[in-house]
């Protein structure tokens, strides 16, 4: 196999795992703060759980991502042999991004623990408790988009 | 257990996330001022009970049995020890603050033995039954199902003392003992450290009055002074026939001035203490205050803890005043400031 | 009402002895009332003095001690109390007073209530507990004074009837005793002479 080719599966790999390991981080904060408060008050469940699923968005993102690039590759197929300068094209995009996931999905991960937090003691502020990890969604979605932007400029 | 280590940054561990979810469901549950109020409001001692009884926590306290006001606080603060034990990952700060309880009691059998009397005022909070602490007392080694962590405090704290010891000097040394391992395991990291901190300073604040205000001889001062407060204990001794008036400008703390100067204030007009005792509390409520914003860490645990001896005192200056026929507005003001 | 004597001259100058012993002894009775009276009135005053200070200090050390128990665990405040260093000890002595006796409790020792540590007790324990432990001295004394009160009373009491039944009877009594005596014997005196001048009669008749 070329190394063009190498790099790019480097690529697909590392975005997947890392914004993986954020997310896993992330809704592991947020799980472990609203099993606190539902074994206190089973009723409260229902609310919890976009609110854990929140950070778990990068993983997904992270997957999108890698799963655009062994299209584009046809990795599934018969892979395209690419040349160098694409396949540090391809690794640079899909390594990069993977900070934004990661660590967005880890930060995250602490703001929804701070939302259980708020709507055990205010059941009712159901949507303001969601508004607050959504703004770290966007900075995970504007990696996402930046990613798509180039991806949709490598020519391969 | 083995042996953990704390981070030492606050509100940065997250190996109590789970905890602080459960503590925030239960902070929820905590007796707020505004019902603290309509407790307030009731004209009988029955009539707070009713109230009393309406709230989750102590409708089953209260419906299980006649008891008296002081049962059942004093069940309700070992239930909420309990509670957070359970999820505290076994972490000595926590189990420090009920170690409280337990040194009251070794007081408590230390001074019935040395008298030859029955002891009395045991309290059930602390880890030890009477029972387990009598076995403890003779054995003078761990075993059994004791609680590892205070049988072993137990044991340090009674080693420091002698057999020659008068009361007064049972209590002195085993209040030293609690404070150093207070200051000692809650020092995880820097928040809780001045906590702890603060703690003592303000118990030496009062000491130091108390001390002048009865005429006390110097030396007992020096003797009770606790260590580890930001106040240096020299301060105090260098100090002791300084006027509160002329001493505590002399303090660098804006807070501690504060509380002084309104406690002498108060004392000039009404001629009691209380309310040095309501604003000490205050202060350090307020302090942990702060606690409640922590998401990670052990410091929500220590506020919530802190937050049902308040809720616990508040309730019994209601209780007891309720049943004395004191009047409401007497009560607000020795009424603490509330944690929820 | 007379007394049931015989009516000679012995017992005559005998009554007239104890007359005037009994008005002379009327007389200090009668001043020892007064100064008893004047003791027993000093007394109270000095009693209801005491027993507002008292009242005041207890007043004062239960206010505080109230305060104490609205923000401490029962069981801090029972270890904190239940044990003070040394004990009460009260000796007792006779006094006289106008030669009546009294009894008084003298307090040797008191116990020191402030043995417990300062920094689980409520700072208002130590000005409580100043005022309870200040009253003991000052119920003693209200103690001897009331008891003293009591003792005067009764003495006072006694003397009285004393002094009225010497002045209401036996005085009187004597008095007529005496009258009745004398009149007795002028009687006797008279029937004497009466005898004798008919005894002359007849003589010189004869």
């Amino acid at each position: 196999m070329e190394l063009g080719l190498v790099l790019a599966i480097a690529g697909i790999i590392s975005v997947i795992t890392i914004s993986g390991i954020g997310s896993a981080i992330g809704v592991g904060l947020a799980g472990q703060a609203a099993a606190g408060v539902i074994s206190e008050d089973p009723e409260k469940f229902g609310k919890m759980i976009p609110i854990i699923a929140l950070p778990g968005t990068q993983g997904f993102y992270g997957f999108v991502m890698g799963f655009l690039v062994i299209n584009k590759l046809n990795l599934l197929g018969a892979a395209k042999s690419i040349p160098i300068q694409q396949g540090w094209q391809l690794f640079a995009i899909t390594f990069v991004v993977s900070f934004v996931q990661c660590i967005s999905a880890i930060h995250q991960g602490k703001v929804s623990v701070a939302s259980v937090g708020m709507l055990a003691k205010r059941p009712e502020e159901m949507g303001k408790a969601m508004v607050l990890p959504v703004f770290v969604e966007i900075y995970a979605i504007l990696g996402l988009g930046a990613f798509f932007l180039l991806f949709q400029a490598i020519e391969v | 257990m083995k042996e953990r280590k704390e981070s030492p940054r606050p509100g940065s561990d997250t190996r109590y996330t789970y905890a602080v979810g459960r503590i925030k469901a239960l902070e929820a549950r905590l007796i707020s001022p505004a019902e603290m109020e309509r407790l307030l409001e009731e004209e009988t001692l029955a009539g707070a009970f009713r109230a009393l009884g309406e709230f989750s926590d102590y409708a089953e306290t209260i419906a299980a049995e006649k008891k008296g006001p002081e049962e059942i606080l004093e069940e309700q603060l070992a239930r909420a020890y309990d509670a957070v034990s359970e999820f505290s990952l076994g972490s000595n700060a926590i189990q420090t603050l009920r170690l409280k309880y337990d040194f009251h009691n070794l007081k408590v059998l230390l001074k019935a033995r040395l008298l030859g009397a029955e002891p009395d005022g045991f309290s059930k909070i602390g880890f030890l039954s009477l029972e387990e602490f009598n076995r403890l007392l003779a054995e003078g080694t761990v075993g059994g199902e004791v609680d590892r962590f205070a049988a072993e405090a137990i044991l340090t704290a009674l080693s420091e003392v002698d057999d020659g010891d008068s009361l007064e000097r049972i209590e002195v040394v085993l209040d030293k003992s609690y404070y150093r391992l207070f200051l000692n395991n809650l020092s995880v990291n820097p928040f809780l450290e001045e906590y702890a901190r603060r703690t003592i300073d303000l118990i030496n604040l009062r000491t130091f009055w108390r001390v002048q205000l009865m005429d006390w001889p110097e030396e007992r001062l020096a003797e009770s002074l606790l260590h580890g407060g930001t106040i240096q204990k020299a301060f105090f001794t260098a100090n002791v026939a300084t006027p509160i008036a002329d001493f505590s400008p002399k303090l660098t703390d804006d807070a501690y001035r504060r509380i002084l100067r309104e406690a002498k204030n108060a004392y000039q007009t009404k001629g009691d203490l209380s309310v040095l005792d309501k604003l000490t509390d205050d202060f350090l409520v307020e302090f942990l205050r702060r606690a409640k914003y922590y998401c990670f860490g052990l410091e929500p645990l220590v506020g919530y803890i802190a937050a049902k001896e308040n809720e616990v005192m508040q309730l019994r200056v209601i209780l007891h005043g309720k049943e004395k026929a004191l009047l409401a507005d007497s009560l607000r003001e020795v009424l603490r400031r509330s944690y929820a | 009402m007379r007394l049931n004597v015989n009516p000679n001259r012995m017992e005559l100058l005998k009554l007239r002895k104890r007359l005037a012993l009994a008005k002379r002894g009327h007389k200090l009775l009668q001043d020892k009332q007064e100064q008893l009276m004047r003791y027993f009135l000093r007394f109270v005053s000095r009693a209801r003095e005491l027993r507002k200070q008292v009242q005041d200090k207890v007043d004062e050390g239960l206010r505080r001690f109230e305060l104490c128990r609205l923000v401490t665990p029962e069981k801090f405040l029972i270890n904190a109390l239940s044990h003070p260093a040394g004990e009460l000890k009260l000796k007792v002595e006779v006094t006289r007073l106008l030669s009546v006796r009294i009894p008084r409790l003298e307090l040797e020792s008191q116990p020191n209530p402030f043995t417990y540590g300062l920094t689980h007790t409520p700072s208002d324990l130590d000005l409580s507990l100043k005022a309870l432990s200040e009253t003991v001295p000052l119920m003693m004394e209200l103690v001897n004074v009331e008891k003293t009160i009591v003792i005067l009373s009764e003495e006072i009491e006694k003397t009285r009837r004393r002094v009225n039944a010497l002045k209401f009877v036996f005085i009187p009594n004597m008095v007529e005793t005496v009258k009745y005596i004398k009149m007795k014997l002028d009687e006797l005196e008279r029937s004497n002479v009466n005898r004798l001048m008919r005894l002359k009669e007849l003589v010189f008749e004869a």
